[in-house]
This record gives structure tokens, sequence and C-alpha cells, in this order.
């Protein structure tokens, strides 16, 4: 039985019969692998800790008939300031989320791993945590080839230099000139300034200045929306954890007022 | 593929949606049942039907219970001002059999998990804070398990519950009692750390 060695991050498990879990890994070498933990949902375990979401470990697997093992592994990094922080895990897991979404089993993606690896550094730090996660967004659309279009129009091809559009359609797929925006359905605000914000996180890519990126309020609302209508036209399935982190970002995530007794 | 008559591969059906159970093991526990005694298949039979008719949920901590309120809620020599929150009732179980904790409970009935899309108003967070309004309590100690959702649902409810002005604790995690720190995983021994306390 073969074995071999990866840097892996854990993306989510699920419980296996009685004992065992099912660990999704997105590795840096191989791609995005499901491995059995065998034994990893006792508490007596030296895998039940080291295969919990957002865990980096030194992994060794061991080829299997259906699923590969997780034989042995070291904890690299586990991201204790991001566990502690109520806003960061949401963040950290919708990252995870949209990854393992956007990823097919055994695709090698040594730069997908590497930005994700290098946003759950920068959230830990960030100034501004929506900033480093629509950064993450942005790179890794434009990691597979849907990034939106921020430098022309994107219905007629109209330069924009500097953001200067008059909105933005989830449907084209980007910014929109004056005429353009008033003739397509779907035109969400999108202020030059939001707009400049970001073809700047789309571009950024030292980890010590996206920490440091500030965004106001305007821009942070009108990012989000954009980003979020521009991943659901082209996503064919749901982010779950969109809707809690669109909901944290309004309040503290209020329980709503009439669901339940 | 071998044809049970039809009785039997309905049971043989019925045991493989158990949790953990694949077809082997519900052909093995189906022969078992066949080579009962009536009054012992009875028996068993009963035993699901009853359980399934008499047990509820608590209207006050949300265990299971075959009452109202359950014996727990019920019980005045228990410390009133003091409520244990936990996911599931196995794990009011397994704090009830350590015989330390003398409070009340709340049971949630799961965790936060954003991936899942199980949020706030699937748990009884909401019920939660009402008791708490309602009541005078001193202390709630959340035992959530230590993994990101367990977490994520231990920091949301301290946000929530410390603005109804109470004491709010987690329980520790760390080394497990009889363990050896050579042997103990890392997850563990990093948050032993963050949890070291004063000597
Ligand atoms: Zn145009
Ligand atoms: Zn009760």
């Amino acid at each position: 039985m073969a074995v071999y060695k990866t840097n892996a991050l854990v993306l989510r498990r699920i419980p296996l019969g009685e004992k065992d879990k099912i660990v999704t890994l997105f590795t840096r070498e191989y791609g995005k692998l499901n491995a059995v933990a065998k034994g990893a949902r006792r508490t007596t375990s030296r895998l039940a800790g080291a295969t919990e979401p957002l865990m980096l470990l030194r992994a060794l697997l061991a080829e299997g008939m259906n699923l590969d093992i997780l034989t042995q592994c070291e904890i690299r990094e586990s991201f204790s300031h991001l566990r502690s922080d109520f806003g960061l895990i949401l963040r950290a897991t919708y990252a995870c989320e949209l990854l393992d979404k956007l990823t097919v089993e055994r695709d090698p993606s040594p730069e997908a791993f590497d930005l994700l690896l290098s946003t759950l550094y920068v959230l830990q730090r960030a100034v501004e945590p929506d900033a480093a996660l629509h950064a993450f967004e942005l790179q890794f659309l434009a990691q597979i080839g849907y990034e939106p279009r921020l430098d022309a129009c994107a219905r007629c091809g109209k330069d924009l230099a500097d953001g200067e559009g008059a909105g933005f359609s989830a449907s084209r797929g980007g910014l929109l000139c004056g005429p353009c925006a008033d003739a397509t359905d779907d035109t969400l605000n999108l202020s030059p300034a939001a707009a400049r914000m970001m073809i700047r996180l789309l571009n950024e890519e030292d980890a010590k200045a996206l920490a440091r990126i500030e965004m106001t309020p305007t821009e942070r609302e009108e990012i989000a929306r954009v980003l979020r209508a521009h991943l659901r036209f082209r996503l064919e399935r749901d982010v779950k954890s969109t809707e809690f982190l669109d909901a944290h970002r309004l309040g503290a995530m209020n329980l709503t007022p009439d669901a339940g007794t | 593929m071998v044809q049970y008559a039809r009785p039997l591969a309905r049971l043989v059906g019925e045991f493989e949606k158990l949790p953990g159970i694949g077809p082997k093991s519900a052909q093995r526990l189906a022969f078992y049942v066949l080579r009962l005694s009536e009054e012992e298949g009875q028996a068993l039979a009963d035993a699901i039907v009853e359980v399934k008719r008499r047990i509820g949920y608590c209207r006050v901590c949300f265990n299971f219970t075959d009452q109202e309120v359950c014996d727990i809620c019920r019980d005045t020599r228990r410390d009133a001002g003091l409520l244990c929150v936990v996911a599931d009732p196995r794990d009011l179980v397994a704090m009830e059999k350590t015989g330390e904790f003398k409070g009340l409970y709340h049971v949630l009935g799961g965790v936060l998990a954003p991936m899942e899309g199980i949020g706030p108003d699937q748990l009884k967070i909401r019920e939660l804070l009402a008791r708490l309004r309602e009541n005078d309590m001193r202390e709630v100690v959340i035992a959530t398990n230590p993994n990101v959702e367990g977490d994520a649902t231990a920091m949301y409810l301290a946000t929530h519950l410390k603005n109804l002005g109470v004491r709010v604790t987690r329980i520790a995690h760390g080394v497990p009692v009889g363990g050896d720190l050579d042997y103990a995983d890392q997850a563990t021994l990093i948050q032993a750390l963050d949890g070291r306390r004063e000597m």
C-alpha cells in the first residue's frame, strides 16, 4: 500500500460509523480529497483534534480501496485566534465552503491552497476582516476564470478607468457604463470608490498590506452585495454559510423575531 | 442476490436505516429477531412503540422526558441559580454521570453549523434567553464540544447572555485525566496551554 505525505487544510469532516470520521482535506500537492481518519471521534485519539476544520496539517496518507486513510498527522497551525472570534470563524468557514464548492477532487491547485492559507493568516490580524475575505473571493474567482470585469463595461466593452462605472451587473459579470447600467435589469449600485477598492482587493497580494486595508461602510456594503450577486449567478449550488455571514454583518446575527416560540 | 421472504426483507430494510448499520449487520440483527420467542419479539416492538408515543421534550429544558416537565427540572434540591447549556441530551447524560453538577440544564438541540445551514433559529436559543429573563440565574456554564461549531455556538451564546447581565463560563478543555502529556494530541495540548491557570 502506497503512502504519501502532504500539507493539508481540513475543510470539513463528517462522522463515519461509531468512531471514525471522513475528512475533506485541501492539499497543496493533490488538490481536494476525502480520507478516513480511523478512531478520530474518540476523545483519546491523537487524530481527534487534528481532524477538525481549519487545522493545517502535515499529513501522512495511505492509499485505500475506496478512500485513502489518514494514518498520521502533525498540526502545523491551529489558527486559535480565528477560533476565538465568532465573526472570524464565520468568515473562515465561508472561505473553506466556497473553495470546497468550487473545486473538484484530485485537481491540484497550489495557488488556491496558498491563497486560502494566506487568507486565514491575514484574517487573524486584519483591521478589516471583510477586506481579507473579499480579496480571497476575488482572487480565487480570478484563478478559476470567474473574476468580475472591473476595467471596462461588461456589456459594451467601453474602457472604464479607475472604477468609474455606473453600476454592477451580476448577469453581465462586471462593471457597467452609464447607458448600459440603464439598459440592464439587474444593475446594482457600485460607487467608483467601492469599485476601486474591489480592483485593489483583486490585485493586492501582499499579506501585510491586505491586513491594513480599511473600508468605508458604503464600500463594505456595496462590495458585499455585488460579490454575493456575482457568485450566486455563477455558482450552481448555494454556499450555505453565506446566509450566516450576511446576517452577522447586519448586526449581532439576531434571532429572527417571529420564528419558533 | 438472496431474496428474503417479504416480512424479513422489510425488517432488514428497517435495520439498515439505523445509524452505523450496514447491510451485513442489518441481516444479522434481523436473523436474531427471527430467533426470538414471540413474547421477546413483542417486548422489543412494544419498547419501540412506547418510546415513540411517550417520550417528548421537557417544556423547560428540552431534555427527553415522558412528562411535561422532566425530573431534573422538578427537583427542588438542585441549584436553580446555575444553568448548564448542552448541545444534545446525550451530553446532559454525560454531565449527570459525573454527579458533580448540581444545577439545571438547557438542551439546545444541536450547535450552530454555518456549512449545514443550522442557525440560531433552529436551536432552542430563544427559549434559553426567555428562561434567563424569567428566572434569576447566577451563572450559565456552556458545555459545547471543543470544535469549530461548539466554539461558534459558545461565543454566540456568550454575547447574547452577557447582554442579560448573567455570568457566562465555558467548561475547560485540556489534557485528559490519566493521560500522558507525551501522547496527548497537539490540538488538545494547544488548548490546554491556552486555558492555563495561575497557581
Ligand atoms: Zn457599456
Ligand atoms: Zn427539564
